[in-house]
């Protein structure tokens, strides 16, 4: 997924950029600004960060000028918090709207959740990581020609402990991930869930492919 | 105003007249006038002279008693200018116009001093909004840069952000416009932002949460209402109890109102304490412990709650603290099929 940042402040687009990049996306911040609506046609992302604050136009003017000719999602990343600013940004054609200083959890959560509204087929595909295959559409994990269903929780949490096989996912990090979905559960509920998930792999023929590191958190090995 | 006063006042010309009379009368009886003339003469003046006296002191107990009833039932005294006319008797004229140019002087004084303030409130606004950007950054950087200093950084930055906040909502709740917009949305909605909002410092302090009968409507300003239910989410991690904290999100509905319970079992607050919680700049023993505490969280909870048209109590057993918000019913509510 192509995601263009355009931020006039250079150390926040630079991080941002380096952020979407480490999430897996391919992000690019405009370093130019005199003629952003042209930019972003030609650039032709899948996804528009945009601030308010511009040096040569503001982002409402940019916003209004990108939605006559393209129907890309666009959200709107502003440090003014008022319903005004959030009315107006809707009423030009942004998707979103994110106040700064932004919660990244909350930032690539309403990413990932607009890229999947407007991309829906392409964006939900299957993980597969060492012949475990994981349908996220219907919540089921294939493995050698067997099959078992996922509840909710367990989906998510395999499908961030796949996203990221190989790299240790601290708890903190996964009870997170699970708070975005509405889902506000507590260490024990992840224990739980995670025996829970580890036994329905056992069930059809997975052994040793979700450890657990003491102290650290859970990884899917590589 | 009573006539006892007013007649001591002019003891000086009610004396003057006295001796007049009396030596009308003495001259008079002196050139061999009859007595019954000269007690007709002696009477005639000072009936004339009471005559004045009375009608004057009338008059002015008229003006001055009218003045000061309405003193007394202005809420507003400054206003009084405006309810009383203009006395015909001088020195009912000469005050009249004191007052009106001591008025007119403190009028621009709160003129200047208003202005003042609105562009102090601007300031304060804009200046928020101004350090968000390296805020921004430093977290992103933090974030993105993950080892044990950017992360001890981290949480130094997002308490620096809840000031930071902290400062907008007291610039606006000390501001007489109403800014805020309210909106129809459930408790499960409110309670669902701020939580993943703060999921960061309540997963880090391992706090067990139970979302209890949150389906209800409710009438308000979900952004207020983010800040306020932040704060109370602060103030429950920030005086957990270290094993098994627990938090508890409850709603209830009542015939004319939805309540919202926040529940935690922390250390609580000591009874003696309680009432006073919602003032500006009480810390409590507790808070005084934990040094974090400014004073302002529940202040400002409690101010912007009162803008909002909502209540809020506090409760504690000294086994944990229950903060309690009543969203009243509307009619806009009851309205609604």
């Amino acid at each position: 997924m192509r995601i263009l940042i355009v931020e006039d402040d250079e150390k926040i687009a630079a991080e941002l950029a380096l952020l979407l990049n480490k999430s897996g996306y391919q992000a690019q911040a405009l370093s130019q600004f005199g003629n952003v609506v042209q930019d972003v046609l030609e650039l032709n992302p899948q996804l528009v960060l945009l601030d308010i604050n511009l040096p040569f136009q503001d982002g409402y003017y940019i916003c209004r000028e990108i939605r006559k000719k393209s129907s890309v999602p666009i959200i709107i990343v502003t440090s003014r918090a008022n319903e005004i600013d959030e009315l107006t940004s809707m009423h030009l054609g942004a998707d979103d709207f994110v106040t700064k200083p932004y919660n990244t959890q909350i930032l690539l959560a309403r990413i990932a959740s607009l890229l999947k509204r407007t991309y829906q087929q392409e964006y939900l595909q299957n993980i597969t990581h060492n012949g475990v295959c994981l349908d996220v559409v219907s919540g089921m994990v294939q493995f050698m020609g067997q099959s078992v269903e996922l509840s909710k929780n367990e989906l998510r949490i395999l499908s961030l402990l796949m996203q990221k096989a190989g790299k240790i996912v601290p708890r903190e990090e996964i009870i997170n991930d699970l708070w975005q979905s509405d889902e506000f559960i507590d260490d024990n509920t992840l224990t739980v869930n995670i025996n829970r998930l580890r036994k329905k792999l056992e069930s059809i023929g997975i052994q040793n492919f979700l450890l657990t590191k003491r102290g650290m958190g859970y990884m899917v090995c590589a | 105003m009573r006539l006892r006063d007013f007649l001591k006042d002019r003891i000086a010309f009610i004396a003057v007249q006295a001796l007049c009379v009396g030596f009308v009368c003495f001259f008079m009886h002196v050139l061999g006038v009859g007595g019954y003339t000269v007690l007709f003469v002696a009477a005639l003046f000072l009936l004339a002279d009471a005559g004045v006296l009375l009608l004057t002191f009338w008059h002015r107990r008229e003006f001055y008693q009218d003045m000061l009833s309405k003193l007394e039932n202005l809420p507003q005294k400054y206003l009084l200018l405006e309810m009383i006319d203009e006395p015909s008797f001088l020195e009912g004229h000469i005050l009249y116009q004191v007052l009106r140019q001591t008025d007119k002087a403190m009028n621009d004084h709160i003129a200047a001093f208003r202005t003042g303030f609105q562009d102090y409130r601007e300031y304060i606004e804009q200046w928020v909004h101004e350090i968000k950007t390296p805020i921004a950054a430093a977290k992103l950087t933090a974030q993105n840069h993950p080892s044990a200093a950017s992360n001890s950084m981290l949480q130094d930055i997002e308490r620096i952000e809840a000031l930071v906040e902290q400062t907008l909502f007291y610039a606006r709740c000390r501001s007489v416009e109403k800014d805020y917009i309210l909106g129809k949305v459930t408790l499960k909605e409110l309670v669902h932002q701020s939580l993943k909002k703060h999921a960061a410092m309540l997963i880090g302090a391992h706090m067990g949460l139970e979302l209890k009968n949150l389906d209800f409507t409710v009438y308000t300003d979900p952004k207020w209402m983010d800040f306020i239910l932040g704060q109370l989410l602060t103030n429950a991690v920030q005086y957990r109890q270290e094993e098994n904290a627990r938090l508890v999100l409850e709603g209830e509905e009542n015939p004319d109102s939805v309540m919202l319970r926040v529940r935690d079992n922390g250390i609580g607050i000591l009874p003696q304490e309680l009432p006073r919680v919602f003032e500006r700049g009480f810390c409590g023993t507790n808070g005084r412990r934990k040094k974090a505490s400014t004073g302002m969280g529940l202040y400002l909870c409690k101010t912007l709650c009162e803008k909002l048209g909502l209540s809020i109590a506090a409760a504690s057993n000294g086994q944990g603290t229950v903060i309690q918000i009543v969203f009243p019913k509307s009619r806009m509510h009851l309205l609604e099929p």
